[in-house]
């Protein structure tokens, strides 16, 4: 029987088939999921911003260092991280007609280009996204397959990537 | 600031979130124009990944307005409301409106709030217009807190339980500070209780 793993806010998980990973509420934040076709293995990270400062206390929340704890746990099981592809899911602007405080652009924004960056740089491909927007989604990262169905509040149907 | 409040810092914060929440009762029932009732306010000090955890389930739909704190102090205030009893809430307002009546009242609220801490802290607090949006709680959320945890991981949390009308529908609101705020906000209040004690 397939089990659902659910993965909180900052936090980051690994299943393999026929189990699933669950995420609930991505806004602005980032869901990323990576995925072994060969091993039917996955990971889904939700992290929160773009990158890590000095002191951190959970390297999840942050794109870059997730992606990194990530990858090694992949390594450590045998899986070399070319062998991957990714999904991007979230990185909406809840409120769009607010101006951000530093005007870099909004923190959905920052971790989409966080992401699509670190990923071209350790050469896994993106294989498909559900990106920017002003909703919430959830979705379930099936390890059978590596798909990834969304769902949205204002969307009558899921929308499978 | 530490990772925990001692029993003194508590008991203050708690006091300073008391006198808020006693001007904002006045300015929502004063708006509203219905009896309002608030709960004791409590104190939630949590990272920023779990502060939404403290409001709801994720899934939970909710309609939110958020007004931010700028200025020398970054915070934000939040009023959470079900969507469906925001239109018991608002029942004598245009449909179309009750968004911006929402709003407008958390403009109030606000300032009503901020007011009285600026007053009794003597820290400016300056606020943004307020925006909305209905979806996901932990979806809209979070974006409100990544804004003040980009540079603190620890989020100061005050709620206060408000309920509205003869039908007590529940619009909680949440005072939320960075710890940099956090530590000017228990700095003052422990100026004011050696001037008021000493």
């Amino acid at each position: 029987m397939a089990n659902r793993i659910e993965v909180p806010t900052g936090g980051y998980s690994f299943a393999q088939a026929p189990d699933r990973l669950v995420t609930i509420g991505v806004g602005s934040c980032l869901a990323i999921c990576l995925y072994s076709p060969e091993r039917k293995v996955g990971a889904l990270i939700h992290s929160m911003l773009p990158r890590a400062g000095q002191h951190v206390t959970n390297p999840s929340l942050y794109v870059d260092t997730a992606l990194n704890v990530v990858l090694e746990k992949f390594a450590h099981a045998g899986i070399d991280h070319r062998h991957l592809f990714a999904k991007l899911v979230g990185g909406a602007e809840m409120f769009p007609g607010i101006q951000q405080i530093d005007n870099a652009g909004g923190i959905g924004q920052r971790n989409v280009e966080e992401a699509s960056r670190l990923l071209k740089i350790l050469g896994i491909p993106v294989a498909s996204t559900s990106l920017g927007g002003n909703r919430g989604r959830s979705l379930s990262f099936d390890m059978e397959n590596g798909v990834v169905s969304i769902a949205a509040v204002s969307a009558t149907d899921i929308l499978k990537i | 600031m530490n990772d925990t409040l001692d029993p003194f810092e508590r008991d203050m914060l708690l006091e300073t979130a008391s006198i808020a929440a006693g001007k904002t009762i006045k300015a929502v029932a004063n708006i509203i124009g219905q009896p309002a009732i608030i709960t004791p306010p409590q104190l939630i000090l949590a990272s920023m990944e779990h502060i939404a955890d403290h409001m709801g389930k994720p899934d939970d739909i909710r309609t939110i307005v958020v007004v931010r704190i700028t200025g020398q102090a970054k915070g934000a205030i939040v009023l959470l409301v079900n969507p469906r009893e925001m239109e018991q809430l608002l029942a004598n307002v245009d449909g179309k409106l009750r968004i911006s009546a929402l709003e407008e009242m958390t403009n109030v609220i606000a300032g009503a709030a901020l007011g009285s801490l600026s007053t009794l802290l003597g820290i400016p607090f300056l606020q943004s217009v307020p925006a909305s949006t209905t979806d996901m709680l932990r979806a809209i959320m979070n974006e409100v807190i990544v804004e003040l945890g980009s540079t603190s991981a620890e989020i100061l949390c005050m709620v206060t339980g408000v309920q509205i009308g003869v039908k007590h529908i529940p619009v909680p609101m949440y005072l939320l500070f960075d710890s940099e705020t956090t530590a000017a906000i228990i700095a003052a209040g422990k100026q004011v209780a050696e001037r008021q004690h000493g």
